[in-house]
C-alpha cells in the first residue's frame, strides 16, 4: 500500500477530520478521481442504498389511502408518524416513530414495469435496452470516491448471490459502461450473523473467519477445477482472488465480523437475514466503504419454490406483508437509522430506501397487488437530509403523483450530487446523462 | 375437549406446563422466524412453520413438553405452511407450494394424503386451512374477484361450499370444539376485526371493534374463549376474550412481537411465537 497523501482539516464545529489518499498497488480498486474528492466536501461520504427488490406496496406501507374504496385501501389500519399529518399503515410502527429522521418521497414513477428491467432502471436510472447497460449508482460513487475505503472494495452488495428474477439477473447490478472493475463485491449474512462470500461458495467450510487457514484454503482450492468446467475456472479464480485479497487482511475482515458487535446491538436489528445484513451494512459504512447496496432478498418473487421471498406479492400480499416482510423490515430499518444516529454516522451517511416500483392500488382478483410503475415511494435519511418532511404527493387512490413525478434517474443524480459527483464529474464519466437532482434533497 | 387428550395432558404435565405461574416457558431455541403453531390431536405434540432458509418454509413437529423439532414431512421438496389439526382425529391440512405462485391445500389422515384442493390457473393460492374437531369438515380461504372468502369441504375435497360473501378479506377461520361455530377475521368494513358465524355461514356476529387489526382468532378447547392477536396497543400482542366478545384480557405486553396463539389442551396456556431480543421462538404462556 502506498500512501500518497494525507489531509488534515477542521470541520465547522472544530472537530478534526482526516482524509487519506492511498493507492493499493496490488489491488484492483483504484481511485480514479481522488484529487477531486479532496477539493470538495460532499455531504455524503457513504451511501447505504436499501433495495426492496420485488417492490413493496406503497398503499400498504408508507402511502396508505384509508378513505379509498375497499377495493383499493386494503385491510390495514393507519397510524400517525412522528411527522404531523403523515400516516403509515400499522405494519411499520417503529419506522413511523423515526419519521423525524427522514424525508419521505411519495411521487416516484418509473418506465419499466417488470422485474429484471425495473431493477436495472432502479439501480442505474436507465433501461437495459437498447444498451449499453449503464453503471449502477454504486459503481459511479465507487469510481469517484473509491479512495476512501482503503483496502476494502468501494462498492458492496449484500445478498446471498447475484440478484436475479427466475433465471435472469439484473443487468444493472454493476459497472456497466464503467467496466467490470467497478462491479460490487458481494457478501451475504445469515440470521445468525455468519457472513459469507458467494464467490467462495465452492470452497467448503471457508468463510471470512477461516480464510487465514492456508492449509484449508490450499486443500479447497485444489478441488475447484474438479467442480467447474475449464471455461469457468478462470473467471472463478479472478473473483476468488478479489475475495481473498479482501478477506486475508485483518482490518477488512473485521468489517465483516458481526460477532464483534455486542449481543444487544445484534438483537436490535433482529435475528433475521435482513436484520443482520443491515448490521453488516452499517459496519461497512463505518469502515469507510463509499457505497453499500443492502438487498432485502436475492429474488423479487414471493411464494415461488426455490426463491428467496422478496416483495413481489401477486398473491398473499396482505399476509406476507403483515406476517413476514414488514415486521422484519420495520425492526431492522428503524435499528439502522437509530444506530447510524447514535454513532454519529448519519452526519455523512446517506440512506436511501426504495423498491423498483409500486404495486397496483386496486386490489387484484386474487386479493393481492401487481406491479405498478406509475407511483411509489422512497425514504431518504442522513447526510444533511431534513427529517420529518414529505416530498411529492400521490392522488387520492395512490395511482399517480399529483406533484412532479420523480424518476430513478433523478434518484441516481441526487445520490451522485450528494456524494460530490457533480455535473462535470458525471460528464467526464459519461454517466447519468440529463439527470436532474430532486429539489429539496440536494 | 376430548377427554382422552385432556387425560394425557394432565398425566404428562399435571394439567399445564410451566415453572412459576406467569413465567413463559421457551420451547424452541434456534431463534429463526416461526409461524402458525398448532397442537396435534394426540395432545402431546405441536407442529409449526420454520423459516428454515430464506427460500424455504418447512413444517416441524416437536413434543409439546419440549424437545428436538423434526421435519413433519422429510420428503417435502417445496415449502409448506399454515398447518391445521383436528382436535379429536388424526386429520390435518396445510398449504403447499405446487409451483410458481401456485399454492394448494393438502388434507391428510394418519399421514396419508386424502385430497389436494387445487388453486385456479395462473397466479393463485389457497390458504388458512382449518379442520373440525372430528375431522369431518375442512375450511380454507380463497380469493376471487378481489375478495377473499371462506370455503368448507369434506376431507376428501368434495362438496365445496362458500361460507362468506363479503367485501374485503375473510381469513384465519377456526372451528369450535363441537364444529358448530366458526370464528374468523374479516376486513369487510375496514381493518380486520373478529367475527363468528355458524358452520353453515349463517348468523354472522362481530366480536371486536378496535382501531387497528384483530387477527388469527382461535377457539379454546372448551369453546368458551377465543385467543387472538391485536395491534390495538401499537404492536402485535396476544389477547383472550369470551366467545361472545366479552371480557377482553391482554395476555402479553412487550415492545416485541407476540403472535400466532394456539391453545394448550389444558385450556390454561397458550403456545405462541414470541419475539425476544430479536429472536423468534415458541413459548408457553400461562393464562392464570
Amino acid at each position: 500500500m502506498i500512501d500518497i497523501g494525507r489531509f488534515l482539516a477542521k470541520t465547522c464545529n472544530g472537530v478534526s477530520r482526516r482524509s487519506f489518499l492511498k493507492v493499493g498497488a496490488a489491488l484492483p480498486f483504484l481511485p480514479a478521481a481522488a484529487a477531486e474528492a479532496v477539493e470538495s466536501a460532499p455531504r455524503a461520504r457513504s451511501v447505504l442504498f436499501v433495495f426492496l427488490w420485488g417492490a413493496p406496496s406503497h398503499l400498504d406501507t408508507c402511502d396508505p389511502k384509508p378513505n379509498a374504496p375497499s377495493e383499493y385501501r386494503g385491510p390495514f389500519g393507519v397510524i400517525p408518524t412522528r411527522t404531523p399529518g403523515v400516516h403509515f399503515t400499522e405494519l411499520l410502527p417503529r419506522v413511523a416513530q423515526r419519521s423525524h429522521r427522514f424525508t419521505l418521497v411519495r411521487s416516484h414513477v418509473t418506465s419499466a414495469p417488470g422485474h429484471p428491467d425495473g431493477g436495472t432502471v432502479a439501480l442505474t436510472g436507465f433501461e437495459e435496452a437498447p444498451g449499453p447497460v449503464q453503471p449502477n449508482f454504486g459503481s459511479i460513487i465507487a469510481r469517484h470516491n473509491g479512495h476512501q475505503s482503503g483496502a476494502l472494495p468501494p462498492f458492496f452488495s449484500i445478498a446471498s448471490g447475484m440478484l436475479a428474477d427466475a433465471g435472469r439477473r439484473i443487468e444493472g447490478y454493476g459497472g456497466g459502461t464503467l467496466g467490470g472493475r467497478l462491479d460490487p463485491f458481494m457478501v451475504g449474512a445469515s440470521e445468525n450473523g455468519v457472513v459469507s462470500v458467494p464467490a467462495l461458495h465452492l470452497l467448503d467450510d471457508l468463510n471470512p473467519g477461516r480464510i487465514g487457514d492456508r492449509q484449508l484454503l490450499r486443500t479447497q482450492l485444489d478441488r475447484v477445477p474438479k467442480l467447474l468446467d475449464s471455461s469457468r475456472v478462470d473467471g472463478w479464480q479472478r473473483t476468488y482472488r478479489k475475495a481473498y485479497e479482501l478477506l486475508s487482511q485483518p482490518a477488512s475482515r473485521d468489517a465483516c465480523e458481526l460477532t464483534r458487535e455486542s449481543p444487544p446491538t445484534r438483537a436490535r436489528y433482529g435475528r433475521t437475514v435482513f436484520g443482520q445484513s443491515a448490521l453488516l451494512a452499517r459496519r461497512l459504512v463505518e469502515a469507510g466503504v463509499p457505497y453499500v447496496q443492502l438487498n432485502y432478498s436475492r429474488h423479487p418473487e414471493a411464494m415461488n419454490p426455490g426463491f428467496e421471498f422478496g416483495w413481489d406479492t401477486h398473491i398473499y400480499n396482505f399476509e406476507l406483508l403483515q406476517d413476514q416482510h414488514c415486521p422484519v423490515f420495520d425492526r431492522a430499518f428503524s435499528a439502522l437509522l437509530d444506530d447510524l444516529h447514535d454513532r454519529g454516522l448519519d452526519e455523512h451517511t446517506l440512506v436511501v430506501c426504495m423498491g423498483e416500483f409500486g404495486r397496483t392500488p386496486k386490489i387484484n382478483h386474487r386479493a393481492a397487488r401487481d406491479h405498478w410503475p406509475q407511483c411509489y415511494f422512497s425514504i431518504w435519511s442522513g447526510a444533511g437530509i431534513e427529517g420529518g418532511r414529505v416530498i411529492g404527493q400521490s392522488d387520492k387512490l395512490g395511482e399517480h403523483p399529483v406533484t412532479d413525478p420523480l424518476s430513478p434517474l433523478m434518484v441516481g443524480t441526487t445520490i451522485a450530487e450528494l456524494c460530490g459527483v457533480n455535473t462535470e464529474a458525471r460528464a467526464a464519466m459519461r454517466v447519468l446523462d440529463d439527470g436532474r437532482v430532486i429539489e429539496g434533497l440536494a | 375437549m376430548n377427554p382422552r387428550v385432556l387425560g394425557l395432558a394432565l398425566a404428562v404435565t399435571g394439567g399445564s406446563i410451566g415453572a412459576a405461574a406467569g413465567e413463559p416457558v421457551r420451547l424452541t431455541f434456534d431463534g429463526r422466524q416461526k409461524f402458525s403453531p398448532v397442537v396435534c390431536n394426540d395432545g402431546d405434540n405441536l407442529v409449526y412453520v420454520d423459516f428454515e432458509r430464506p427460500n424455504l418454509y418447512r413444517l416441524k413437529r416437536m413434543p409439546l413438553a419440549g424437545g428436538d423439532p423434526v421435519d413433519l414431512h422429510p420428503e417435502a421438496t417445496t415449502f409448506e405452511f399454515e398447518p391445521a389439526w383436528a382436535r379429536q382425529a388424526p386429520v390435518y391440512a396445510y398449504a403447499h407450494a405446487r409451483g410458481t405462485l401456485s399454492i394448494s391445500v393438502i388434507i391428510r389422515r394418519d399421514g396419508q394424503q386424502l385430497a389436494e384442493i387445487l388453486p385456479g390457473g395462473g397466479f393463485d393460492g389457497l390458504r388458512s386451512p382449518a379442520v373440525s374437531a372430528d375431522g369431518a369438515r375442512v375450511l380454507y380461504c380463497h380469493a376471487e374477484r378481489g375478495r377473499q372468502q371462506i370455503f368448507s369441504v369434506a376431507p376428501d375435497g368434495s362438496g365445496p361450499v362458500s361460507l362468506t360473501d363479503s367485501a374485503g378479506n375473510n381469513n384465519w377461520p377456526d372451528f369450535d370444539c363441537e364444529g358448530r361455530q366458526i370464528v374468523f377475521a374479516s376486513s369487510r368494513t375496514d381493518d380486520y376485526e373478529i367475527y363468528v358465524m355458524d358452520a353453515e355461514g349463517k348468523n354472522v356476529r362481530r366480536l371486536t371493534d378496535s382501531p387497528l387489526q384483530d387477527i388469527r382468532p382461535r377457539f379454546s378447547p372448551d369453546g368458551l374463549q377465543i385467543a387472538f392477536t391485536s395491534h390495538r396497543d401499537g404492536n402485535p400482542e396476544l389477547y383472550v376474550m369470551q366467545s361472545d366478545g366479552g371480557d377482553v384480557r391482554r395476555v402479553t405486553s412487550r415492545e416485541e412481537r407476540d403472535d400466532y396463539a394456539a391453545w394448550h389442551p389444558s385450556g390454561r396456556q397458550l403456545v405462541a411465537v414470541c419475539e425476544r431480543d430479536g429472536e423468534h421462538d415458541l413459548y408457553l404462556l400461562d393464562l392464570d
